[in-house]
């Protein structure tokens, strides 16, 4: 039975090596498919690399309040504008208050994001956020000369990030410089150390943005907006996450136009869009796998009618249908794994692809590698099996008086 | 010497349905001995190839008996069929069908693969087969660079490579001129000598003085059935009084 199944396969490998071009082109076909399979599962697994490397930076201790008619699903992808672009939030400074008065909530901040114009020595569009010194504790935010910015954030003192600081003044070390905005004087009282990882929980670059006191915020901003509520607990984060819950309902009067997030669904609204470009991918895919497998029946019903006459040669020297169809399935399966290798590589290209254009980075795994490769056998299997069973069911005198 | 090895009972075949309906073989009784050397002749279209195509489990009768080694073939299953195609008959086609796209060695091997023979000894087997046929320089040929008769003993060799006790051929010299046939034939004879059962289909008459036994078909229907004695079948007087 192993002799027999090399030489399936060394059979296969000379058939389909006669036929090359339409070999080919067939592998082509299944590799689209494949392809599309692999981007998917590359970007989804890149995404969710993002996630939890962001819990890992953040913790899983980390608790957000958001008012839920913010469109914050664009999340990670969107800019700067769109995430201000909703009307009023329904977070008020008494949320803040009565989330900081639990016993159970360590650090509070609340986040207000707008653009603004900032005069220093250069001038400079930039984001301002409008939280408290917590904000800094919350995401390990630290100065880059090491002071305290415990107490940085008041009446008329703003901490920068540290290149948004070089825009203004062409240094980091700009401490004491004053800027302006909106006609208000404001002095830095500290300068952050450069981010690693430029894309932040808020979607502002941390690195490129100005932090002030939420107090302060009507100052620049009239209708200031609390968008998102940042707090963390020593305690279970889930617990504390539905005591935050009460606290703000009650304020709401339990109106639900707010909502708790806590653990990795504090980072998962980027898999709306990403679910989205899922669903698209995996239409193609499906389609084209169809349609790649049917390529195969094709080129496998063409093998088989070609040789017939060797079907009914081999069938009259000893071959019974089981080898017959073992034979052909090999073929089709030798051609649909091609095309799954061909495709894992398309595939790979196509998530790097994507990933120029965001901070997705393409990821591969076993389990990935697995997929595809189950995937295409499938296809060849499905796909090869009639070919193979017409092979087989043929009466050998009506294969040996078979001419072409 | 003496054991039946084929017995057909009533044996009909029919092909095709309605207006195209043909029944090539009608009511066929045959009994053959192992170790004989069965010549089939009669005119073209009579059921010479649909016989040796049943004998041979390539085909199926419509009705009718048929007992290979005293088993009844209707009950064997398809899968052990093949098997005995592989073990207990060795089949010799008029045109030769050899794969074109394997070598002579490969395709004289052919029947060995299915019998899962490992491929260093299934290439020894051939080889030393074809040099049986003096055909050991063409090894590596592809059977389109053969002539006719060389291909025909390549067919015999594969035919043979199994050590079948049952050889069927179908006008094996029917393509080839006299020279080949001869060759073909004491070939054939000498497989024969060595005690192997022989059906062969021919229009050659002259051929028939290798025969223990000829068997004229006319119309699907066994017309004289005549056993020979082998030395005088070689009288040529002889052999014209069959009919
Ligand atoms: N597949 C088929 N479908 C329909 N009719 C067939 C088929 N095969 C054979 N026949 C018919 O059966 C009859 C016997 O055919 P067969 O091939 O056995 O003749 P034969 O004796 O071998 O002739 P020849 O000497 O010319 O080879 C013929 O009339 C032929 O038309
Ligand atoms: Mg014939």
């Amino acid at each position: 039975m192993k002799f027999l199944l090399k030489n399936h396969i060394s059979d296969a490998a000379q058939s389909l090596k006669a036929n090359r071009s339409r070999s080919f082109l067939t592998v082509l076909g299944i590799s689209i498919g494949v392809a599309s399979i692999v981007t998917i599962l590359s970007l989804t697994g890149g995404v969710k690399r993002i996630i939890s490397d962001q819990i890992q930076q953040y913790g899983d201790d980390l608790i957000v309040v958001r008012p839920t008619y913010t469109n914050h699903a664009k999340d990670i992808f969107s800019h700067l504008t769109d995430s201000m672009s909703f009307a009023s939030s329904s977070l008020t400074l008494q949320d803040v208050a009565s989330v900081k008065s639990l016993d159970e909530t360590m650090l509070v901040a609340p986040v207000s994001v707008s653009q603004h114009e900032l005069l220093g020595d250069n001038d400079a569009v930039s984001s301002v956020i409008a939280t408290t010194p917590d904000f800094f504790n919350i995401f390990g935010l630290t100065a880059r000369d090491d002071d305290d910015l415990n107490s940085s954030l008041s009446q008329n003192t703003i901490v920068l990030g540290s290149r948004l600081s070089v825009r203004l003044f062409d240094s980091v070390d700009t401490i004491g410089k004053k800027l302006i905005i909106k006609g208000e004087s404001f002095m830095v009282v500290g300068v952050l150390s450069p981010i690693a990882d430029p894309i932040n929980i808020n979607n502002v670059n941390l690195d490129e943005a100005m932090f002030m006191s939420i107090e302060k915020s009507p100052i620049v901003d009239k209708t200031p907006q609390i968008q998102q509520i940042n707090l963390r607990t020593r305690q279970d984060p889930a617990t504390v996450a539905n005591l935050v819950d009460q606290a703000v309902a009650k304020n709401h009067k339990n109106a639900k136009d707010f909502e708790v997030l806590s653990g990795e669904s504090i980072y998962s609204p980027a898999e709306n869009i990403l679910s989205l470009m899922s669903i698209t991918l995996s239409i193609v895919a499906g389609i084209s796998l169809v349609v790649g497998g049917i390529g195969v029946m094709n080129i496998m019903l063409v093998t088989v009618a070609e040789r017939t006459r060797e079907i009914g040669i081999r069938k009259a020297v000893g071959a019974w249908g089981g080898q017959i169809m073992v034979q052909f399935l090999i073929e089709a399966l030798i051609l649909s794994i091609m095309g799954g290798v061909l495709g894992f590589v398309f595939g790979y290209l196509g998530a790097s692809a994507v990933a120029l254009f965001t901070p997705i980075l393409p990821f591969i795994s076993l389990d990935i590698v697995k997929t595809a490769f189950s995937i295409s056998i499938a296809v060849g299997v499905v796909f090869g099996l009639y070919p193979a069973f017409r092979a087989a069911r043929k009466k050998p005198v009506d294969c040996l008086k078979y001419y072409r | 010497m003496t054991a039946t090895i084929i017995e057909i009972r009533g044996l009909n075949k029919r092909f095709g349905v309605g207006d195209a309906e043909t029944l090539a073989l009608r009511d066929v009784n045959l009994k053959i001995k192992s170790g004989e050397f069965v010549m089939v002749t009669g005119p073209s279209g009579c059921g010479k190839t649909t016989l040796l195509n049943i004998i041979g489990l390539l085909d199926r009768a419509t009705y009718g008996e048929y007992y290979l080694d005293n088993h009844p073939v209707a009950r064997i299953s398809k899968r052990k069929q093949a098997r005995l195609r592989n073990e207990k008959i060795g089949t010799i086609f008029q045109n030769f069908n050899l794969i074109q796209g394997m070598t002579v060695i490969e395709n004289v091997a052919l029947p060995l693969i299915y019998r899962g023979v490992g491929k260093t000894k299934r290439l020894k087997t051939a080889s030393r087969m074809l040099g049986r046929f003096q055909l050991n320089e063409r090894e590596y040929y592809l059977p389109n660079q053969l002539s006719g008769g060389q291909q025909q003993r390549v067919a015999i060799a594969r035919s043979l490579v199994g050590n079948p006790s049952i050889i069927l051929a179908d006008e094996p010299t029917g393509n080839l001129d006299s020279r080949a046939s001869h060759i073909v034939m004491e070939e054939l004879r000498e497989i024969h000598e060595q005690g192997n059962t022989i059906i062969m289909v021919t229009h050659n008459a002259n051929l028939t003085a290798y025969a223990t036994r000829v068997i004229n078909i006319i119309d699907g229907h066994i017309d004289t059935d005549i056993n020979i004695n082998k030395r005088v079948a070689k009288n040529p007087a002889r052999q014209r009084r069959r009919r």
